[in-house]
């Protein structure tokens, strides 16, 4: 191509825009002076563009439904290479692929004929989606390897490992048959002695992988294969076995697997060994009893909640033709502790083998032992003795501590005597001074504190009782579990009390509950504090924003420049107006009627929105105890510019490779210098407000710039305000007050609607503003009284700064004067800029007037 | 937050990776609509690719949004990549029974009204959209968009966060490029 496309294109759609052909073809032979090819090409793109198509002007718009619901399940097939084989989806090394057989977690499987063995093997490919993840795609060949060495009749063979540059992938047998998922979703719960044998075929295969030191990590149904005819059992799919060596990737604690069937080691993310499979075995065992699993929920978080915490329905209530027997062996498997199920796959195997040679020909094949049913501890019932021998631990534990004694001396005294005493720490605290915790035991109560208490308890099942004083009800219980070795803590968030939960020798359990406040009554002094607000506005409390409101709000103002000697508003050095908010009161966060409304709205909405909606309660009064100047305006791209211009800075998109857009995508288009700054990071916002802070001041006068405090952003957004919005309850008057909702592909101009009682701009919408505190959801049950900040850093890497206001893509709830949302603070976000606060008196003169 | 809402966020939020797992999801829920329709009301129906994406839009992503980042473009765009897949899968499919290469041979009505009944032009223009894609990214979204999933340049414009007119340009040349690449190979 001897000519530049965008030069061609950029022709043709300027000659396009001409009346007539005659014009056209003047405007092109000028336009392409003496380049020959260009005009060549420009002309033949305007002939086209007047020629009809049949094809390109009738868009596909209607299609057969069936040919729909039939195509292949989604798979990508960038990576295959042409075949000149007919039918054929295309070639990958020496195989021709036929087609696609199913889609797994991280790869697709295809049917494909081995050309020179003239065999049909099934590939597995890893996704290529997770082709550019190193991670995965060494996951992928180690499971390969991994699997590749069981060589096994109950495991499906693998034949090789290939690696097409572009994508790694498997090739193995291919079974021609169903899964054990698809049989059960046929059929629901299998007769007896096909359980037997099906499950004695699990356990041989599992047997043999353990063997060879593999955990598979991932039985279930869907990934036991049934081979069509004999019906023999073929375990697949080793997509997340790893050999128990490779601590590396357990450590993670990376929950992987389908938490219905998952262990509970599993689920708590702890290490697991080859007892996990026999715990998957059984709950596998129980699907086909039942014809459902053990364990169901709405989420995977509730799955997996009670495969840790609950005993699933008894296997007879819900098939009565299941012998006892039978029963005991799954719920043996099904143990929640790994020492009390059955040991080995063997074992197992052998058992189950015994017991269908006994139900098939019970004349010749002797009946079995029966095993010992597991004590189920509940809190009616004291706790059984741990089974596990003392010697095996105390040797373990000489070794160990040999090690250790020497580094952790403290730490681990504590935590070798819990465990050397078989016994366990509870640690528990309640913010709230006066309501009591309580532990229960099968016992009875064991403890009962109120703010922070300590108890040394037997390993058992514990449950937790907490009755609030009636204005307070529990918010969240975190129960925090830390086992010293191997050392692991995890965290359950729950919002009632639990009935029990298992506790084990050696660990101790960090117990912390919150509370908020219920409207039923308000304790004395948030009372008094609320009457204090509410008297003080109870004019301003209407839905319509009254001009009562400017006036109260204007004359605090003006009150307020007399007593300190300041303008009420101002310009600084680089033309910001800022506006001088007077120190005050106000209600803090959104009403419980506001959140019910709210809740009922973001019913289907995501669980961050509701988290999100959800934060900004209870509602607590807050008074800022010192007057601040903001800006009248989000922060505009012209004052933005005078900072980098200043000063060379590169936002967080900037450095960032990946970003779609930096700030200054807005700046060739003219005007673009009165729109908001956007699609930067928190950090960029605070470097701004240093290098103003920085630039405006003096020896003799420090000046400090900021990013709002949520209490000084949402105290300057109500102005006086108790409602939804600073103009009321209405969406529907939004539109006067903000851009939200808008289908733009960037902000509008500052300052183009109505303000607010202060005279600030665009605070529900435009832009999102950043503010100074971290998010953090318990904050508003805790926080100080007077001058909130919530600026210490969280050590939660899910948490983020808080962003505030909506913004013009955003919905209409998010612009509320309460919602606090979140973003990580390096992250340029598209819809963000933010506002400045300015501290007065300034720092020098606060000095001057000591 | 379901799957694709946080999709959504995480392409929003720059992960490159995030693109790549949208598109199964768009594309399954295509086919699980089309099944349920084929269920639930007459055989052999035929669907409007318009109305079959939109309504994955409000399964989908609808609950949640929108909030505070711009997930519709790169939703709808997905969408689009899942409808051409589709209708390229079919009339490969088309081609290959018409080429005597399957065994079975499945008894096919027409499957798509109209245009694929030529499926080797659809398969041509397939590739040279491929090829207009390495050069101007936009003009083919444009094309998958408003070819693909029949979304009128109006809407168009407003998944792209451009004006009609933008939208419009963009087709015209698009189209132009197209017939030209389609008509020089053949």
């Amino acid at each position: 191509m001897s000519y530049n496309p965008n030069a061609a294109k950029s022709i043709f759609l300027q000659a396009l825009d001409l009346a007539s052909a005659a014009e056209r073809t003047t405007f092109v032979q000028q336009s392409c002076a003496g380049q020959p090819e260009l005009q060549a090409r420009v002309e033949l793109l305007l002939k086209t563009a007047l020629a009809p198509d049949s094809l390109l002007d009738s868009p596909l718009v209607e299609l057969d439904a069936s040919q729909m619901a039939d195509a292949a399940p989604f798979v990508s097939m960038d990576f295959l290479e042409p075949s000149d084989v007919a039918g054929s989806l295309g070639r990958l090394g020496g195989y021709t692929i036929l087609d696609v057989i199913g889609r797994g977690g991280m790869g697709i499987v295809l049917r494909a004929m081995d050309t020179k063995l003239n065999r049909v093997v099934a590939i597995k490919v890893l996704a290529p989606e997770f082709a550019g993840n190193p991670q995965a795609r060494r996951r992928f060949l180690r499971e390969a390897q991994a699997a590749a060495a069981v060589s096994h009749d109950h495991v499906v063979t693998i034949f090789a490992v290939g690696d097409n540059e572009k994508l790694p992938y498997l090739v193995m047998e291919c079974i021609v048959g169903q899964s054990l998922q698809q049989k059960i979703d046929k059929q629901g719960a299998l007769g007896l002695t096909e359980i037997l044998r099906i499950g004695m075929q699990i356990a041989a295969g599992l047997s043999a992988a353990h063997k060879q030191g593999l955990v598979h990590r991932d039985i279930k149904p869907a990934n036991i294969l049934l081979e069509n005819g004999v019906e023999r059992v073929k375990i697949t799919d080793f997509g997340l076995a790893r050999s128990i060596d490779d601590v590396g990737i357990t450590v993670s604690g990376q929950i992987a697997g389908t938490p219905q069937y998952m262990s509970p080691e599993q689920a708590m993310g702890q290490p697991v060994d080859q007892r996990s499979d026999l715990f998957s075995l059984g709950s596998v065992l129980y699907t086909l009893c039942t014809g459902r699993p053990a364990f169901g929920g709405d989420s995977a978080i509730a799955v997996l909640r009670r495969v840790c915490d609950d005993h699933p329905r008894p296997i007879t209530e819900l098939n009565t033709e299941i012998p006892d027997w039978l029963v005991t062996i799954v719920d043996r498997l099904m143990a929640k502790r790994p020492e009390d199920r059955l040991q080995t796959a063997n074992e197992v195997h052998e058992l189950l083998q015994q017991w269908l040679a006994h139900c098939q020909q019970p004349a010749s094949a002797p009946r079995p032992m029966l095993l010992a049913p597991i004590g189920i501890p509940t809190l009616s019932e004291p706790p059984p003795a741990t089974p596990t021998p003392r010697r095996n631990r105390i040797r373990v534990w000489l070794a160990v501590t040999g090690l250790l004694i020497v580094t952790l001396p403290i730490l681990m005294s504590s935590w070798f005597q819990l465990w050397s005493n078989n016994m366990a720490g509870l640690s528990f605290e309640s913010p709230d001074g006066s309501t009591a915790v309580e532990i229960v035991g099968s016992s009875g109560v064991v403890a009962r504190q109120t703010g922070w208490g300590r108890v040394i308890v037997p390993p058992g099942h514990y449950g937790l009782r907490v009755e609030p004083k009636p204005n307070l009800r529990v918010h969240e219980i975190h129960l925090e579990r830390r086992s010293m070795w191997p050392w692991r803590s995890t965290t359950v968030k729950l919002t009632s009390a639990p009935q029990a939960f298992p506790v084990s020798a050696g660990e101790r359990w960090g117990i912390w509950v919150t509370f908020e406040k219920s409207d039923v009554s308000l304790g004395p002094e948030v009372n008094e504090a609320k009457s204090d607000v509410a008297g003080s506005q109870s004019t301003l409390l209407e839905n319509e924003p009254g001009p009562e409101l400017s006036d109260q709000a204007r004359k605090q103002q003006e009150d307020c420049a007399r007593q300190f000697n300041l303008p009420v508003s101002e310009t600084n050095s680089i033309g910001m107006k800022l506006t001088l908010i007077p120190p005050g009161k106000f209600l803090m966060g959104s009403s419980d009627a506001e959140r019910a409304t709210l809740a009922k709205e973001l019913e289907q909405a995501s669980e961050y929105d509701r988290f999100v909606a959800q934060s900004s309660a209870p509602q607590h009064p807050v008074e800022l105890t010192q007057p601040f100047y903001i800006g009248q305006h989000e922060v505009t791209v012209a004052q933005f510019q005078t900072f980098v211009s200043a000063t060379n800075y590169q936002t967080s998109a900037e450095r960032a490779e990946s970003a779609r857009f930096t700030w200054k995508k807005f700046i060739p288009e003219s005007g673009a210098e009165t729109r908001p700054v956007c699609g930067i990071s928190w950090m960029d916002a605070i470097a701004f407000c240093e290098w103003l802070s920085e630039s405006e001041s003096t020896e003799a006068v420090k000046r400090h710039y900021d990013l709002p405090t949520e209490a000084q952003w949402e105290y300057a957004c109500r102005g006086g305000q108790r409602a939804a919005w600073h103009f009321g309850d209405l969406s529907v008057n939004l539109s006067e007050y903000g851009f939200v909702g808008l289908q733009t592909p960037m902000p509008l101009h500052v300052g183009q609607r109505r303000p607010n009682a202060f005279g600030l701009y665009d605070m529900h919408g435009n832009v999102s503003e950043w503010c100074r505190d971290w998010h953090n959801v318990q904050f508003y049950a805790v926080s100080p009284l007077q001058d909130p900040v919530f600026d210490a850093d969280p050590k939660d890497a899910r948490s983020g700064r808080v962003v505030r206001g909506g913004s013009w893509n955003g919905a209409a709830w998010w612009s509320r004067s309460a919602t606090r949302g979140y973003d990580s603070p390096t992250l340029p976000v598209f819809s963000a800029g933010f506002r400045v606060v300015r501290t007065v008196p300034d720092a020098a003169s606060v000095e001057a007037t000591k | 937050m379901n799957d694709v809402t946080q999709i959504l966020h995480a392409i929003h939020r720059g992960d490159r990776h995030a693109a790549g797992e949208l598109l199964p999801l768009i594309y399954d829920e295509l086919r699980k609509l089309a099944a349920r329709k084929l269920a639930s009301e007459s055989p052999r129906q035929t669907l409007q690719a318009t109305a079959l994406v939109h309504e994955a839009y409000v399964r989908l992503v609808s609950g949640s949004e929108p909030q505070d980042w711009d997930g519709r473009g790169h939703f709808f765009a997905a969408a689009a990549e899942a409808m051409r897949r589709i209708l390229i899968e079919s009339a490969r499919r088309k081609l290959r029974l018409k080429h005597g290469g399957e065994f079975d041979r499945i008894e096919l009505t027409s499957n798509i009204v109209d245009a694929t009944d030529d499926p080797e032009r659809l398969l041509e223009l397939d590739t040279a959209l491929t090829k207009l894609a390495a050069e101007d990214a936009t003009a083919a979204e444009v094309v998958k968009l408003h070819f693909f999933t029949g979304m009128s340049l109006d809407e168009v414009g407003a998944v792209l966060g451009m004006s009609r007119a933008t939208a419009y340009r963009q087709w015209s040349y698009a189209r132009s490029w197209l017939k030209c690449e389609i008509e020089g190979n053949s």
